[in-house]
Parts: structure tokens; sequence; C-alpha cells
């Protein structure tokens, strides 16, 4: 791309899309393809599919600094996202620098925003894992009355689930678990040899409970302009060969295709005009970041898919001039519910045995062990909800083996030629409730270079989060032991809000506009035009990685908003 | 930095082998120019390259030099190193350079190899704790940072992942119940 697709701004655009991530790229596949004249506005850089993964099937030999972070450069300008596993100099080009970009970090209340500044979004980076809510999620907040009741049940999401599924391609085992409704997936990643052994003996020991295969938007059947993954790995330095579903290998060219869309990358969306008359969104504010221009675009329908903290940040800015208050803030709920996994909990443990084997290949893809807690009822656990299990097996190499092996010389080289003994890691993601004071706000005095207010964030874990993450390592611990681990190393780090970089609920849908920023289509309950289908719709949770529902939810947004700008409601 | 950055910038200060134009040497930023200079006297050099080579020699395979980690070490050690690490390192290298000099009158480099093995172990020796993955804040003394440093460099290099290990860049499937007999060797990835 190179230059900035320049766009006249009396042009008229029946829809705008603000983010080009997971969610902007379906709202802006469905728009176009519905016919409407679609103009996405993406504050990252351009990245072109393929030419722009500098990282992908880079041997070792060759990457920067023979593989050792710059550290300082790290510290320096990218503090926050550099903590991510998926950051290095293989993928840095795709992340945000937090020197550049920053927002209010205290390290005192310290909530990590990871994000990423092209255009792909967090789509090039994610880990795929693909996985349907169930009504045991959406009925759980009107249950035990925490926070507000979903909208929405699985029967409204259920088509959209499969309609997006059948698109981004989910390889994945059903199971027929009420809990993890099945979806349509593609035939199933392999376990290996030492995965089975742990699946069967937690079948065998523990009767709540089942080890699969991970469910991921990884092709192992090719799609039209996807070839199936040839198992490269790791995938976030980005796939040529569109195996792994992301907006640049699949949305994006199917909007393309349809000759309805326009993409203008590096315009930051600063925030949105309303008209109080109307009651619509009636212009949207862009800086472009590279000449500091300021422009406005107006749109029949306003689709907000910049992520949940990006989406909360452009509301929270968008203030009527006499109250100083959001137009969207009708119930006080706008950057208030934030929510996010709990994470780096698990444990780990030496699997002896199975020395003849050692896997083929890159899978790009582990284990999962589905929510067994609180299924059917209270478990009496001190706790409520729960968590699954994320992991794999595998076996040791020279990185860690060269430490833990005295010596040196030929025979420790000798040694090392052999893999190391097989592992098997358990880590849990547990479901965060939503309480009011987790939150995004902005700054009082701190703006960015464009004199955008940068956001600040206040993010506390509860008691039900402590105690299910104890419950989380407890069980792991007990699943390998029934596996016959030796050498077991629980661990549970330190939490830290947005480190599983599943944040969310900023801006919650709910039927009440005193109590939800949008209604139960996404649709804005203060502006009939305005839709936002990213994280910040979430009234919960779940456990599960949610990214998968993000884009039912978005489908099912822009079919509704459609249906309404033809019948003349909108 | 590109690794032929980095040898550019080497070249630039030790005058070695690699020949190369004015202007690329204003390329190199000064502060990194001196940092190699200053770093490593020749005879220091000499015997951390020599350390590489026991602990990865030439088998049937070849060895840390012949892999390139000189040139891997010439970068940790002088640029990517902060000083704290740096100054861990040379303390450890001297004392053992005077150990050299105690036990057999003569520099480091110029022992028998049984020699200089008997005074990496006892370098060695200094640092065993009782856990081996205890690196310490700073990663370690001397010993296990010319380790840590060389087989990394080793593993990473080409060599390291083409002929000590196999580098497969494509597998174009996954077998999870491969044999090991197969392979013979570890996986590059
Ligand atoms: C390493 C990693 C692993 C992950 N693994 C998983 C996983 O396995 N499963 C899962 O479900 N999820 C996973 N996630 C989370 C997943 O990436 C996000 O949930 C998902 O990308 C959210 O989609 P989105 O469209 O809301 O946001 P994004 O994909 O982040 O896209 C938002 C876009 O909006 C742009 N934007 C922001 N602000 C503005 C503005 N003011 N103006 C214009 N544009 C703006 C951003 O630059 C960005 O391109 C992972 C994330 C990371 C980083
Ligand atoms: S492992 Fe598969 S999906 Fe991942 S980058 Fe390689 S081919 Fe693409």
């Amino acid at each position: 791309m190179g230059k900035i697709d320049t766009i006249d701004t009396t042009q008229e655009v029946d829809a705008i899309v603000i983010g080009s991530g997971i969610t902007g790229g379906w709202a802006a596949k469905e728009l176009s393809e519905k016919g409407l004249k679609v103009l996405m506005l993406e504050r990252g850089k351009p990245l072109e599919h393929g030419t722009g993964y500098v990282g992908e099937h880079q041997p070792p030999w060759e990457r920067n600094n023979k593989g050792m972070r710059p550290r300082e450069l790290y510290k320096d300008e990218y503090e926050i996202q550099s903590t991510s596993y998926a950051f290095d100099e293989t993928t840095r080009h795709f992340w945000n620098n937090d020197a550049q970009n920053p927002y209010d970090f205290n390290e005192q209340d310290p909530f990590h925003w990871v994000r990423a500044d092209v255009v792909g979004g967090r789509s090039l980076l994610w880990a795929r894992q693909s996985y349907r809510w169930s009504d045991l999620d959406f009925e759980a907040n009107k249950k035990e009355g925490i926070g507000i009741d979903w909208p929405i049940r699985y029967k409204d999401l259920a088509p959209w689930y499969s309609y997006v599924e059948k698109f981004i391609g989910v390889s994945g085992q059903a199971m027929g678990l009420d809990h993890l409704p099945d979806g349509e997936f593609q035939k199933p990643m392999e376990m290996n040899v030492v995965e089975r052994h742990v699946a069967s003996a937690i079948a065998e020991n523990f009767s709540d409970r089942v080890m699969t295969i991970g469910r991921t938007a990884t092709l192992t059947e090719p799609l039209p302009g996807r070839a199936a993954c040839h198992y490269c790995g790791p995938c976030h330095r980005g796939c040529s060969t569109g195996s792994y579903f992301s907006s640049l290998s699949s949305t994006l060219p199917a909007a393309k295709a349809t000759g309805n869309f326009d993409l203008r990358a590096n315009a930051l969306v600063e925030s949105l005009e309303y008209d109080a008359d109307t009651k619509r969104v009636s212009a949207v504010r862009v800086i472009d970041t590279v000449t500091g221009e300021r422009s406005r675009y107006s749109a029949k329908l306003i689709f907000l898919c910049a992520s949940t903290v990006g989406s909360t940040q452009i509301l929270l800015n968008s203030t009527d001039a006499d109250s100083g208050r959001s137009f969207a803030n009708t119930s006080d709920a706008l950057g208030r519910y934030m929510m996010d996994h709990t994470y780096r909990a698990g444990a780990r443990g030496i699997i002896p045995g199975f020395e003849e084997y050692y896997p083929y290949g890159n899978r790009p893809n582990g284990i999962y062990i589905p929510r067994f807690r609180n299924v059917d009822g209270d478990d009496g656990l001190g706790f409520t909800r729960g968590y699954g299990y994320q992991g794999s097996a595998g076996r040791l190499s020279w990185d860690t083996m060269s430490k833990i092996t005295p010596g040196f010389g030929a025979d420790f080289k000798a040694g090392l030629r052999k893999p190391g003994p097989w592992y098997m890691n358990l880590g849990g993601f547990g479901e965060i409730l939503p309480y009011a004071h987790n939150t995004v706000a902005l700054h009082k005095s701190k703006k960015d270079r464009f004199g955008i207010p940068q956001v600040t964030f206040h993010f506390e874990f509860g008691e039900n989060e402590k105690r299910h993450r104890e419950d989380v390592v407890e069980q792991a611990v007990a699943m390998l032991k029934a596996a016959g681990a030796t050498r077991i190393d629980p661990f549970n780090a330190e939490m830290v809000g947005g480190a599983a970089i599943h944040e969310m609920g900023t801006a919650r849908m709910g039927h009440d506009p005193k109590e939800a920023v949008l209604n139960a289509h996404n649709q804005a309950h203060a502006a009939s035009n305005l839709f936002v289908t990213d994280g910040s719709a979430m009234a919960s949770a779940s456990c599960v990685n949610p990214s998968l529902t993000y884009m039912a939810l978005t489908a099912r947004a822009v079919d509704y908003a459609v249906t309404q700008l033809q019948a003349g409601a909108i | 930095m590109q690794r032929r950055d980095v040898l550019k910038s080497l070249a630039v200060v030790l005058g070695g082998a690699v020949s190369h134009s004015c202007s690329q040497a204003v390329e190199v930023p000064a502060a990194q120019r001196v940092a190699v200079a200053g770093v490593m006297t020749d005879e220091q050099r000499a015997a951390v390259y020599r350390c590489a080579d026991l602990i990865i020699p030439v088998t049937d395979t070849p060895g840390a030099i012949d892999a390139g980690v000189d040139e891997f070490l010439d970068y940790v050690i002088s640029v990517w190193y902060q000083e704290d690490e740096r100054e861990v390192f040379f303390a450890g290298l001297a004392q053992m350079l005077a150990e050299a000099q105690g036990a057999y009158g003569q520099h480091f480099i110029a022992l028998k190899e049984s020699e200089q093995v008997a005074l990496l172990q006892a370098a060695q020796g200094r640092e065993l704790t009782s856990n081996p993955l205890d690196f310490g804040e700073s990663g370690g003394g001397f010993f296990k940072k010319i380790k840590e440093l060389t087989v990394t460099g080793y593993y990473t290099s080409k060599v390291g992942a083409t002929i000590e290990r196999k580098y497969v860049p494509m597998p174009g499937f996954y077998d999870g119940d491969y044999k090991f007999s197969e392979v013979g060797r570890l996986w590059a990835k």
C-alpha cells in the first residue's frame, strides 16, 4: 500500500466501520456484501496480506540481534506490548509503540492494554482459540443477580455462530456438551501421544471432566482463497497462505471483492458528533496520524469496532458541550464493568516415558479442558462460575536441557541432541465478574500527541477470582498426578488486568437504557445509527476465549441494522 | 540490528577482514563502535572463543566457532550486555585467566586442552548451586554466562539449526506419534 488511500470527505458512504480488527473486518464484509458502500477507518499503519509478514518463515539464524531481545528498546518503547508472549522481533511491526501512543499506566494499579497498530488489528496476533458460549453463560447474571441480564440467549446467537464458523473455518472435535456447544467444525487437529495419555487418565479419574483438542480458527481443510495449515508455527508472525483467520486473509478480501469497500489507514477516530434532536451520530471526527490533518465523515450507519478500550475511549471522548458527558452514557455504565479472564495459574509436570516419540510439525493449537465447575448448579466450592484449561504436551529442548545439564564438551553436546523428557502444561482461563469499580476512563490532564485524552484504568480482582484460581492450581496438580506426572510445578502468577487480552464489558448490552449502553442488537440506546460490536458490548465474560462471540454478535448486528435501515427505522 | 550490521560494525572497529566503505562506518552508532572496541582485548577475546569451542566442540558436527558463535559472543558481550552483566562476565574471566597464569605460568590460550578443560571446570565449580536453574539476578557468573551464550548462539545458528538439529520450515502436517528414531536429533523451529 505505502501511500494513504485518499478519500474525498464529501463522498457519500452508507456505512463507516471504525477499526479493521476481528470485529471491524466482519462488519465491513457483511455491510458491503449487503450492498452498502463502506468506508473503514483504521488508526494503524497500512499492512498487506503476505508481503507485510516480514517475520514469517524466518529461520532462527536470520533474526534481528540473533534473537536477543533489544531490552532497552522494549522497555522504552514497548513496555506493555513486550509483556505478551507473541511480541518479539518477528512481530514487533504489528504492535503499538507505547511511547508514541501511550496510556496512563500506573504500576500500583496496573492494567495491560495490549494492542496492535496496523490494518488487521489483533486478528494478526490472536491465538485463534474459538469456543461458543451457552446458556450457562447467558443466564448466569440473571440467576445470580450479578451485573445485568443479557438481553439475548444462546438461541439468538447460535445461527450466527454457525454462519461465522463456516466462513472463518474452525477445526475442532464435536463433544455433545450442552455448556460448550459444538460448532461447524473442520476436522480436528491431533492430540499427541502424551496428550492422549493425559486425556485418558483424566477420563478415568474424573467423571466430571474431559480433555479435547483445542478449537481453533486454523484450517485443516482448504477454503476459497485459503490453504490448509502447513504446520510451520508460530502463527503470529503472519500466514501468507491465509491458513488462520485474520481480517487480512479473510474478511477484508471478501469486502474488497464486493467493490463497495474503501479502507483508510492511519485514520485515528477522535470522537463522534451527536445530534440530540434526531438521536443519531451525525459525524465521525478523524485525525490523519501521518499529516495530523483533521477531517469529518458522515454515514447512515456507524459500526464502532475499535476494540473494547478503543471504542470506549471514542465514546467517552464524544461529549456534549453543555453537560460534559458522553452522549452514549445514559446509564453510567460506559467505561465500567471492565472484565478480562484470569490467567497464568495452573501447573506443569514431567510425564515419564514415551521417549521413543517426538512429534513432527508445529501444531498451532493445544488442548482444552472445558469448564467443569458449577455446571449443574453450585458445587459449594466458595466461588461461582468457572474456568477452562488450555495447555499442551511437548518435549523439553536445548534451551531448558542445556541449563539443567551440568558440564560442557562433547558429551554435553551429544546429550543435547536427544530431546529432554515430556512435560504437560495446564493453564486456566477463569471468568471474572463484572464489577462497577473496574473502569476505563479518560485521564483528566494527560493527552496523546494529537490532544486526545489518554485512557486510565482501575482494575481489581475480587474474592471470587482469587478463590477460583486456587482451585485452578489444585485441580491442575490433581490431574497431572493422575496422569503420573513427576516434578509437578504449580504456578499462580500475580494477576494483572488485561493480561489475558480478553478485556471486555465497558459499553454493555442490556434492555434498559438506564443500565446499559447498547440494546439486544448492539445498537446504542442513545443513537439509532450507532452499533458497537466489539468486546465492550459484553455483559459478562464466560471463561472461554471471546472473539468468536464478538464475530457472531457483529454479523447479527449488521443483519439487524441493514434490515432496520431498509425499513426506514434508522 | 541485522546480523550483517553487527559484522559490519565489528569489522569497522577491529579493522578486520570485511572490507567496507567509510559511509558504512557512519551508519554504526558511535556509542556502539566505542563499546565494541573498548570491551575486549585480543587476548580476552581469544580466551572467550576458546571457551566456546570447549563448551560445544567439533564432533561429528561443527563446533561453536565454526558455527559463527564468535560473532554472536562479540555482539552480546560488547553491545547487548548491560554494564553490570559485563562486569560479572569479565571478573570471572579474569579469575580464570589468573589461575591459568598461577597454575601453568602461561596464558589460557597457550595451554593444552586438558588444562583448559580443568580451568573451565574449576570456573563451573565456583558457580554450582543446588538449583541448576538458578541463574541469579544477573544470569549467573562467567561460566553460566559463557555457557548460555555459546549454547544459544550455537543452536540458533545456521549450523546449529540445520546440521546439529533438523530444520523443516514447512512441515506440511502434524504427527503427534512421530518416532524419534526417524529424525535422530532435535527439531529446529
Ligand atoms: C497474543 C494474543 C492472543 C490472543 N488469543 C486469542 C484467542 O486465542 N482467542 C480469542 O478469542 N481471542 C484472542 N485474543 C484476543 C483477540 O485478539 C481480540 O479479542 C480481538 O482481536 C478483538 O477484536 P476487535 O475487533 O474488538 O479488536 P482488534 O482486533 O484489536 O481491532 C481493533 C482495531 O481498531 C483500531 N482502532 C482502535 N482505536 C481506534 C481509533 N480511535 N480510530 C481508528 N481505529 C482504531 C485498532 O488499531 C485495531 O486495528 C488474543 C489477542 C492477542 C494479542
Ligand atoms: S502454522 Fe498453519 S496457520 Fe500458522 S502460520 Fe503456519 S500455516 Fe499458517
